[in-house]
């Protein structure tokens, strides 16, 4: 094997990250072996785009030649800059001390890429925020999970050319009144809430009008119902994503209509889509990104 | 001579034994079937001194009805707030309810349109743990156990220390009553 000293940082101290790769199909394996107190005590993040190491010793790097990804490092840091939107899995080997992570070749996101979607506006609402945690299993937030697929399926329809808004983009609490008045203002093609159930399965809602209100409670609920025009519509989205979601998880999705303020006051198109318990999903960067494609296909599916 | 007046004494004796014995008997029995007839008396008043609740509580997809015993109350506010606290209780057949932990009561209010007003602990927000299914059935098991069990109650609104908020678990509005909201067979 031959290899390539990339970086410098104390090459005094010795301590030396070596980078070998592996390929197989779709699948990339890149496994960074150093000696045990900086493999150990190292922290990793990831997105589709970039795996970061934090080490907690200054380091040199040798890096096997012709490996498919650019690496740099900066201070104790080591960073692999994907090509394109990847899901990758890690994981922490000993004997000889080594970190391991398996890059899943982007087939998938290249389709994504290639479906056609015809609508131009959209809406997208990450539930919650702030101090309204949702849903919370161990250190799994329902405002984190819908946030992170909202901007995921964000960025993808923003390459296509479509333009997008979030309701929000931070972790700030957020009232229902200002989401809708968001919304609206927008005038999405399509709106989409994210949002996270108690159960294994997915949920898909549409909205749902009473028509038989008779008191002032009633006709608020029925006056502030921009939807009415658009009911139909809602109910063909959610279909279509619900479609897609149980084509690609191979599960009973739920599909239910209830008249949540959040869909029934919009002026579009709308659709809530609860994702089941982090109980019974694991929620890695494969799983979401498998989320935000089956969105997308149901996006597609309405389109058409 | 004597011997007759020692039988005649030992007579009397006999005679007034007999007597004390006989009114031993029938004053022991009166009184055992007094102070039966007493016991019985109470406990009819104990059973007529409790009443039945109706409290309905979020289970898989819908409400269960579970009857409570108490202590009977008449006044209306007082079976109001017996419902609420019962509801707040959870279930006793262990199922899991969905209900908020250590929520407190804080009051409750009616006016003169017949709207209850249910004030509780900010603990009815902060702890709730649900999605948006969960949170409407949590508010429907609270507005039918206090329909169920009063009459004259048109509606209920729901604060929270004192204040309106706008929604319990970020998926329906708690700012307005009840009744529109819960009522249809939408769940």
């Amino acid at each position: 094997m031959s290899l390539l000293m990339v970086g410098s940082l104390s090459a005094q101290q010795g301590k030396e990250v070596r980078v070998r790769f592996s390929k197989q199909e779709s699948l990339t394996r890149i496994v960074l072996e150093a000696e045990d107190s900086l493999v150990n005590n190292s922290k990793i993040t990831s997105s589709p785009l970039k795996i970061t190491v934090s080490f907690p010793d200054p380091f040199t790097v040798s890096v096997q030649n012709g490996l498919p990804f650019k690496i740099s490092t900066k201070d104790k840091l080591l960073i692999i800059n994907l090509s394109e939107e990847s899901a990758t899995k890690f994981f922490r080997l000993s004997s000889p001390a080594r970190l391991v992570f398996d890059i899943q070749g982007n087939d998938t996101y290249t389709d994504i890429q290639s479906v056609s979607v015809f609508s131009k506006v959209f809406v997208i609402d990450p539930g919650h925020g702030g101090y309204d945690f949702g849903i919370t299993s161990g250190d799994v937030n329902e405002k984190d999970t819908g946030m992170s697929i909202a901007k995921d399926l964000g960025s993808t329809l923003s390459k296509k050319g479509k333009k997008v808004f979030l309701t929000r983009r931070v972790d700030q609490y957020m009232s229902l009144a200002d989401r809708i008045k968001f919304i609206n203002q927008k005038s999405p093609d399509i709106f989409i809430s994210l949002h996270s159930s108690m159960s294994e399965n997915f949920i898909v809602y549409s909205p749902k009008l009473e028509e038989q209100g008779t008191n002032e409670i009633a006709d608020f609920y029925k006056l502030s119902s921009k939807q009415k025009k658009y009911i139909e519509k809602s109910k063909f989205l959610s279909d279509s994503i619900r479609k897609a979601i149980k084509d690609e998880f191979n599960l009973d999705v739920v599909r239910r209509e209830m008249p949540l303020p959040i869909l029934n006051s919009v002026g579009a198109p709308s659709v809530l889509i609860e994702l089941p318990s982090p109980k019974f999903l694991v929620y890695d960067q494969q799983t979401l990104a498998r989320i935000k494609n089956s969105i997308i296909y149901g996006i597609a599916l309405y389109d058409q | 001579m004597d011997n007759r007046r020692l039988s005649g004494f030992i007579f009397l004796i006999l005679l007034f034994i007999v007597g004390v014995v006989a009114g031993y008997v029938y004053f022991v029995k009166v009184f055992y079937k007094g102070s039966h007839a007493l016991k019985n008396a109470e406990t009819s008043n104990i059973t007529e001194d409790f009443f039945s609740l109706r409290i309905y509580y979020p289970s898989g997809d819908g409400l269960q009805m579970e009857e409570k015993r108490l202590p009977r109350r008449t006044a209306q506010i007082a079976i109001a707030e017996a419902t609420v606290e019962e509801f707040l209780k959870g279930p006793s057949s262990g199922i899991t309810s969905g209900i908020s932990k250590n929520v407190k009561l804080l009051g409750i209010y009616k006016d003169i349109d017949g709207i209850f007003y249910v004030d509780l602990s900010d603990e009815f927000r902060r702890n709730f743990q649900g999605d948006a299914f969960a949170e409407i059935l949590l508010l429907k098991g609270l507005y039918k156990s206090l329909i169920s069990n009063m009459d004259d109650i048109q509606d209920l609104k729901v604060l929270i220390e004192g204040n309106e908020i706008e929604t319990l678990g970020g998926h329906f509005y708690l700012l307005y009553p009840l009744k529109d909201m819960v009522s249809p067979e939408f769940y």
